[in-house]
């Protein structure tokens, strides 16, 4: 029941946030997820790219106590707001990049192929990289305006992510699937594109949500975690330790199955997709909640639906 | 010559007033001050005002004033804004761009009449409330004026772009202008064969192919084209029998090599009956078309996925369903 809530809503979202400007539809410049502005007529615009362009414009002392200062202030007030909200449920119900990933999955596996999975290890090696990135896109900006890096950096974040290339796809826009040969750097920035978005495809192909492995995105919903009014929690002491949340995760966490003291769910790479609350049946041990509210438990009735193809199946 | 120059949009959507520089090259080489005017932005990208300073008396200037014509032809709320000499104006936020038709006009020693115009994005901030009442439209004034088209409307003048520029001589008559320009007073005389103006090739990095030989395919008189600071014009256009100039500005690999929000002036002079002139400046950008490959970057992506793929097939390890 919950899988099919979720994949209506991601549905809805990605109509919103790739078309909603054409028909009046527009979130303003601090959505938490991607909504790319590089799609004509997108319904709202990536935080992302909005916090490159503050750092990038170089506020000056006087312009960060003026009028520019404020604006910056006033999107990262409403991003965070947002963030709060909704937490990481952004992007396990809300990212139309995400879902671009999840059809991918959904074709591997109308061809039976078979999913790949990542180690603990191997998800401990690749977390950093989010992180890595979200420094990027914040250093980036200001080595530009330190004119310590040439100015076709400009929005370095968005130049190499995959999000540029692909969501315009579904606008009939080609044109950010090409090498720009205007100069060494828009060369090499074009090439990193082209060969992440070609990686990102695969990769997805394969297993679910890799981008979102890298994603700074989630690395900011890392770091405002503490703020979030939707979660994801868990009791220890309603865990039958089936391991039935681990199976389930599209990120192939198992840190929740593991979880002997802590309530917290929705740690590190959890994408608040709500997977792990249908797949346990164990009645109130998973849920997710919403300013401590619970919207939805864990049960023997959700899980059962979930098996009995009512709801998103892993594989 | 008096030109006119847009000032670098670098830092679009930030700043809401714009230096502008009105000094003729030639005062400016000469050592005297340059004459600036503050832009400020009105509500909505639709309006804004020019603030002229004080012009040093050794220009000889003994008039200037600067009109602002903000909005597409599409948008009812267009106007002709005239300048608050003298005045702050109210710096009011305007959400997105607007494309702004700049003119100005000075009156040099012995009456000679030099009209200067610029076409530029005018970003203003967002957030504004309501436009500023104080600045009572005003009608357009009989100058001189070119009308700046392209066929191919570009979120800034770009190298590879083909413009057409429509000389209108306004009340300072022009007999070599041809009635289908539409707004001149005087009647029109025709003074060459009716040829196609010839458009400069820009799909390379070679010097344009600048003119069509003394202009007789087209008529009128013609536009020379100067780039800031070179010291001599870089070709004439001639127009073509409709009267129009076109123009597509060459790759630049100097602006190539530059940013993206880099550009050049360009000042596009026309000789005015009595000795004035009459310029309009562009500024240019770099294409932001003409060097993307498609073909090389989908061969980049295609082979990054089949190799990525095939790395994951072979090297696959705990598949499961």
């Amino acid at each position: 029941m919950l899988g099919n809530v979720r994949l209506a809503v991601q549905h809805l979202s990605f109509v919103i946030l790739m078309y909603g400007g054409r028909f009046g539809v527009h979130l303003g410049s601090a959505v938490p997820c991607f909504s790319c502005p590089y799609v004509y007529g997108c319904g709202g615009n990536c935080y992302l790219m909005g916090l490159q362009g503050y750092i990038g414009f170089g506020l000056t002392w006087a312009q960060l106590w003026g009028y520019q200062g404020l604006r910056a202030l006033f999107w990262l007030v409403v991003f965070a707001a947002a963030a709060s909200l909704l937490g990481k449920l952004w992007c396990g119900f809300v990212c139309p990049f995400g879902l671009v990933s999840d059809w991918l999955t959904y074709l591997r596996r109308f061809l039976g192929v078979a999913s790949l999975r990542l180690s603990r290890a191997a998800r401990a090696r690749l977390a950093p990289v989010k992180y890595f990135l979200l420094a990027w896109l914040a250093l980036g900006p200001v080595l530009v305006n330190l004119g310590l890096l040439h100015p076709d950096f400009y929005l370095p974040f968005c130049q190499i992510c995959p999000g540029k290339s692909l969501l315009p796809l579904f606008e009939g826009e080609a044109k950010y699937l090409t090498l720009e040969l205007t100069n060494s750097v828009t060369l090499s920035l074009s090439v990193v594109l082209m060969a992440a978005s070609g990686l990102t495809v695969a990769g997805s192909f394969f297993r679910e949500r890799l981008f979102c492995v890298f994603c700074p995105m989630l690395a900011l919903f890392n770091l405002l975690r503490p703020l979030a009014l939707a979660r994801i929690v868990k009791d220890p002491g309603l865990c039958q330790g089936c391991g039935a949340c681990s199976r389930s995760c599209m990120m192939d966490m198992d840190e929740l199955w593991l979880e002997r003291e802590h309530d917290s769910g929705d740690d590190g790479e959890c994408l608040g997709c709500g997977g792990c609350v249908e797949a346990c049946s164990s009645r109130g041990c998973l849920s997710l909640k919403f300013l401590g509210g619970t919207v939805v438990g864990s049960s023997p009735e959700l899980a059962r639906g979930l098996r009995t193809g009512g709801g998103r199946a892993r594989g | 010559m008096f030109w006119l120059a847009a000032p670098p949009l670098s830092r679009a959507g930030e700043a809401s007033i714009y230096i502008l520089d009105l000094a003729p090259p030639e005062l400016a080489k000469s050592g005297l001050a340059r004459a600036e005017a503050g832009l400020v932005v009105l509500a909505g990208g639709r309006a804004a005002a020019a603030k002229a300073s004080d012009v040093a008396a050794e220009f000889f200037w003994s008039l200037r004033t600067a009109y602002l014509r903000g909005g597409d032809d599409h948008d009812a709320g267009v106007g002709y804004y005239q300048a608050a000499s003298g005045a702050a104006g109210t710096v009011v936020t305007a959400g997105g761009y607007s494309s702004v038709d700049l003119r100005a006009r000075v009156v040099a020693g012995g009456g000679v009449e030099h009209f200067a115009q610029t076409v530029f994005n005018l970003y203003g901030r967002e957030g504004s409330s309501a436009a500023d009442d104080s600045l009572a439209p005003v009608p357009a004034p009989a100058w001189p004026l070119f009308e700046l088209t392209s066929p191919e409307p570009l979120y800034w003048p770009q190298t590879g772009q083909t413009f057409f520029l429509k000389f209108i001589p306004g009340d300072r008559g022009d007999r070599t202008v041809g009635a289908d320009d539409g707004a001149s007073d005087h009647d029109a005389v025709s003074d060459h064969d009716g040829a196609g103006a010839k458009t400069i090739v820009a799909d390379n990095d070679a010097p344009a192919d600048n003119n069509n030989g003394g202009g007789p395919g087209g008529r009128g008189l013609p536009l020379t084209v100067w780039e800031e600071d070179s010291p001599a014009p870089l070709f004439e256009i001639w127009a073509g029998a409709d009267g129009v100039y076109a123009f597509t500005p060459p790759a630049d690999p100097g602006l190539d090599a530059a940013g993206a929000t880099s550009a050049k002036k360009l000042i596009f002079v026309r000789a005015l009956p009595g000795g004035g002139t009459a310029s309009l400046t562009l500024l240019v950008h770099r294409s932001r078309e003409a060097r993307r490959d498609l073909p090389l970057g989908l061969g980049v992506f295609f082979l990054a996925m089949l190799g990525g793929g095939g790395l994951i097939v072979a090297g696959r390890r705990g598949a499961r369903y």
